[in-house]
């Protein structure tokens, strides 16, 4: 075990998306999908984060003042903003949808398959 | 006051977007929808006018207000306005129930808010959010009739898929901003420039460009968009179509020095576009489905200009002054023009379920007016002159000819070719077929007709002066 | 060291549990497992010097945002499952799982918070006075943006909900919105 560096943080937030993405394939119902969508952008926020650290590091010397390194953790914070708003409005959606027509399946799943 | 002038615009379009949500509730009177209506067009003119006011006196080629946040450049500008104005048309030409107006007029003042942040916007941060209020205004719009299982199942799948495009999006910034420690699109562009990037910044910018693929549903990644367009009210379906994705290509102008590393996928986004989505077109007979799949291949037209980049090259043959850029400038007007109206016009001829192209028959009898419309937004989608979508493509594929790509445009002209048997196929049945048992159903008030046959008569005059485009975007 | 072990057990925590969230079919537990991957996470951030961003994702993330989630999908019932079998008492081996990833998040917060803040790479980062600072200056358009978004959700949100509490029948037709 090394001294944790930038790469560790990365990697971790590259598995956490690819298994948002996985979760996305592999679902038809609509709270699942949305579910796997907060999982993607939950592993870019530990991205965004880890920079804020590491920042006297960056893989190119910038010139940037020390305090413009919290740009990630200030972009983290209106990530998780979007979370909740993008959830209220699928969720009433959803919630809608359900109780008028008894099913929140995305039909055409294929559909929704990159 | 000095110091937050340039944020005027902005600041004008969401307050006055909520006011109008406060003005919603107090009676339910078609006086109160009509006076909602002329307010919201008076703020999205008020919004057009400071745009272009603080923009004045701008010297540097790149200047940034809002603590960076925002980009006043003139081409920048220039699209904020034509988005401006594809809301104040829809803001003219929908229709919506009297208790609903409040809501419904001030989603779209949110959503022009989105478009015109998103097309300014010089900071990564700033191209999320303002894609974001964008996106979240068009859930709301596309899931409106809150009582109809198809707007909210449109609704919804385009929500999920804007979700999973922003997750790549967002992605692809973390990584970026990882390799080059800024937020700043300037700064990134600089650093990009200054060395050769990693393989991280390279996986950064592809996951960027999967992302802004889905958003502007190029194939492979179109296949939420023929769902989407049927569901949606119809002059959301144009809005969505023409302005959401314009404001996309505006933010990522600055990212042109891409095509050095990725001008491979974008080529092939290009040609797989206007190849697919003609194709995908032939055989559709559900009419909004057809300019669904028609919008796919528009965006591989659009995608040809872009790929031409913003510079003028020195051995250009064919009409030398104009930019990729400037082209694709034209083109967005030109289509957004079109298309706007052919979606509305659709919206207002009511259909069993779907419009189908049998749904069509005896419009033109029933209202000619309509039906003239409609021929002339088709005709334009064509691009089969004297209309402005002909010269839309021709600045677009000579640009792509003056950068030096043989291929592309000659897919493209292919692809118009091919394109042009449905879209001839609407005009037959509109006009040469027969009605059936029964008369069609079309509902469209005194103001929306004179609406739609104003903007038909701008895509022929556009057409006949093209010049006007570019000499409006000089002007800023 | 023990920063180290507190990453690498934070990241397969994460790992773990997010793979549950993927793997399992019943839509209650993706979302309880997904509420133990935010707190993982929420360790990685603490392990990253980000003490207010931890902190916000626990209250605002597995507090609210998954709370609402939770609602929905149990006032749901999803894929057709009986309510009880979405919600009746687990047997002891499904407890096993959950239970052993329950107990090392357990483990780790208590151990995390006891070893105090980690060394900082550069120490003034972590303070969240900073951060504010920075929200309301250099970002100020951000956080209005941001109070947009929230207002487009809230009246997003009680716009279409409002057909959901109203029985369809009695719903007034609204077919001629801009069809």
């Amino acid at each position: 075990m090394g001294p944790i560096g930038l790469q560790h943080y990365l990697v971790l937030g590259a598995i956490l998306f690819v298994l948002g993405v996985i979760g996305i394939v592999s679902r038809k119902n609509a709270v699942g999908i949305l579910i796997s969508i907060e999982l993607m952008l939950n592993a870019a926020n530990i991205n965004l984060i880890a920079f804020s650290r590491y920042s006297n590091k960056p893989i190119f010397p910038t010139t940037m003042p020390e305090a413009a390194y919290m740009d990630g953790q200030v972009f983290a914070i209106f990530v998780i903003i979007l979370a909740a708003c993008e959830a209220a409005v699928a969720l009433a959606i959803i919630l809608n949808l359900f109780n008028m027509f008894g099913t929140i399946e995305v039909d055409d799943a294929d559909t929704m398959r990159g | 006051m000095g110091h937050y002038q340039p944020l005027l615009p902005d600041l004008i379009l969401a307050m006055g977007a909520t006011f109008i949500l406060l003005l919603g509730p107090l009676r339910d009177s078609q006086n109160l929808r009509d006076f909602l209506r002329w307010i919201s067009l008076g703020l999205v003119a008020a919004t057009a006018a400071t745009l272009v006011w603080v923009n004045h006196g701008m010297a540097t080629p790149y200047p940034l207000v809002g603590e960076g946040w925002l980009t006043t450049a003139p081409l920048h500008t220039a699209f904020a306005v034509v988005f401006l104005a594809t809301i104040a048309w829809t803001i003219l030409a929908s229709t919506v129930p009297d208790e609903d107006a409040g809501e419904w007029y001030s989603m779209l003042l949110f959503l022009g808010t989105g478009m015109i942040i998103l097309a300014r916007a010089a900071n990564l941060a700033a191209v999320f959010l303002g894609l974001e209020v964008l996106s979240i205004s068009l859930y709301i719009l596309i899931a409106f009739r809150y009582s109809k299982r198809s707007s909210l199942r449109g609704g919804i799948m385009y929500l999920l898929l804007a979700g999973f495009a922003s997750g790549f999006l967002l992605f692809g910034m973390a990584l970026i901003y990882a390799v080059f420690g800024t937020l700043q699109i300037a700064e990134i562009r600089t650093l990009a420039l200054a060395t050769d990037m990693g393989p991280m910044a390279k996986v950064g910018f592809g996951l960027l460009l999967v992302g802004v693929g889905f958003k502007l549903a190029a194939v492979p990644f179109h296949m939420w968009t023929p769902e989407v367009y049927e569901s949606s009210p119809g002059t959301v379906t144009g809005l969505i179509a023409s302005s959401s994705k314009g404001a996309m290509l505006a933010a990522f102008i600055p990212f042109l020095f891409l095509l050095e590393t990725h001008w491979s996928i974008i080529w092939l986004f290009a040609a797989l576009s206007m190849v697919g989505g003609n194709l995908l077109g032939l055989r559709e007979i559900r009419v909004k489905r057809i300019l669904a799949y028609s919008s796919i291949a528009h965006i591989g037209y659009v995608l040809t200009g872009y790929l031409a980049g913003d510079t003028l090259s020195a051995n250009a043959a064919f009409l030398p002054s104009i930019t990729g850029v400037n082209a694709v400038f034209f083109y967005v007007v030109a289509y957004a023009a079109s298309i706007l109206g052919a979606f509305a016009a659709l919206g207002y001829i009511q259909g069993e379920r779907d419009l189908t192209l049998r749904d069509l028959r005896g419009v033109g009898r029933r209202n000619p007016v309509l039906a003239f419309c409609l021929l002339i937004f088709v005709w334009s989608l064509a691009g089969l002159p004297p209309a402005v979508g002909f010269f839309g493509k021709i600045y677009l594929f000579s640009a792509a000819i003056n950068a030096g790509y043989f291929w592309l445009p000659l897919i493209g002209l292919l692809g118009s070719a091919i394109g042009i048997y449905y879209y001839l196929r609407i005009i037959v049945h509109l006009f040469m077929m027969p009605a059936d048992a029964s008369d069609p159903k079309v509902h469209a008030s005194t103001l929306q007709e004179w609406v739609m046959l104003g903007s038909a008569v701008a895509v022929i005059a556009l057409g006949l002066f093209p010049e006007t485009i570019f000499s409006f975007l000089r002007a800023f | 060291m023990a920063q180290n072990i507190l990453f690498y057990l934070a990241a397969v925590m994460a790992v773990a549990t997010t793979s549950m969230v993927v793997i399992t079919r019943n839509a209650v537990y993706a979302v309880l497992y997904l509420i133990m991957s935010l707190f993982a996470v929420a360790l990685v951030f603490l392990s990253l010097n980000a003490p207010f961003l931890a902190l916000v994702e626990i209250i605002v993330y597995a507090g609210a945002i998954m709370v609402l989630f939770l609602f929905v999908v149990m006032m749901l019932n999803l894929q057709g499952q009986r309510g009880d079998e979405a919600t009746k008492r687990p047997t002891r081996r499904q407890m096993i799982v959950p239970g052993a990833l329950a107990l090392l998040l357990l483990i780790l917060i208590v151990v995390s918070l006891s070893a105090g803040t980690p060394a900082a790479t550069n120490a003034a980062l972590s303070d969240p006075k900073l951060l504010g600072e920075l929200l309301f200056t250099k970002h100020y358009l951000g956080v209005k943006l941001s109070g947009i978004i929230l207002l487009i959700g809230t009246i997003g949100g009680l716009h279409i909900g409002r057909g959901g509490s109203i029985p369809s029948t009695m719903e007034k037709p609204i077919d001629d919105v801009t069809h």
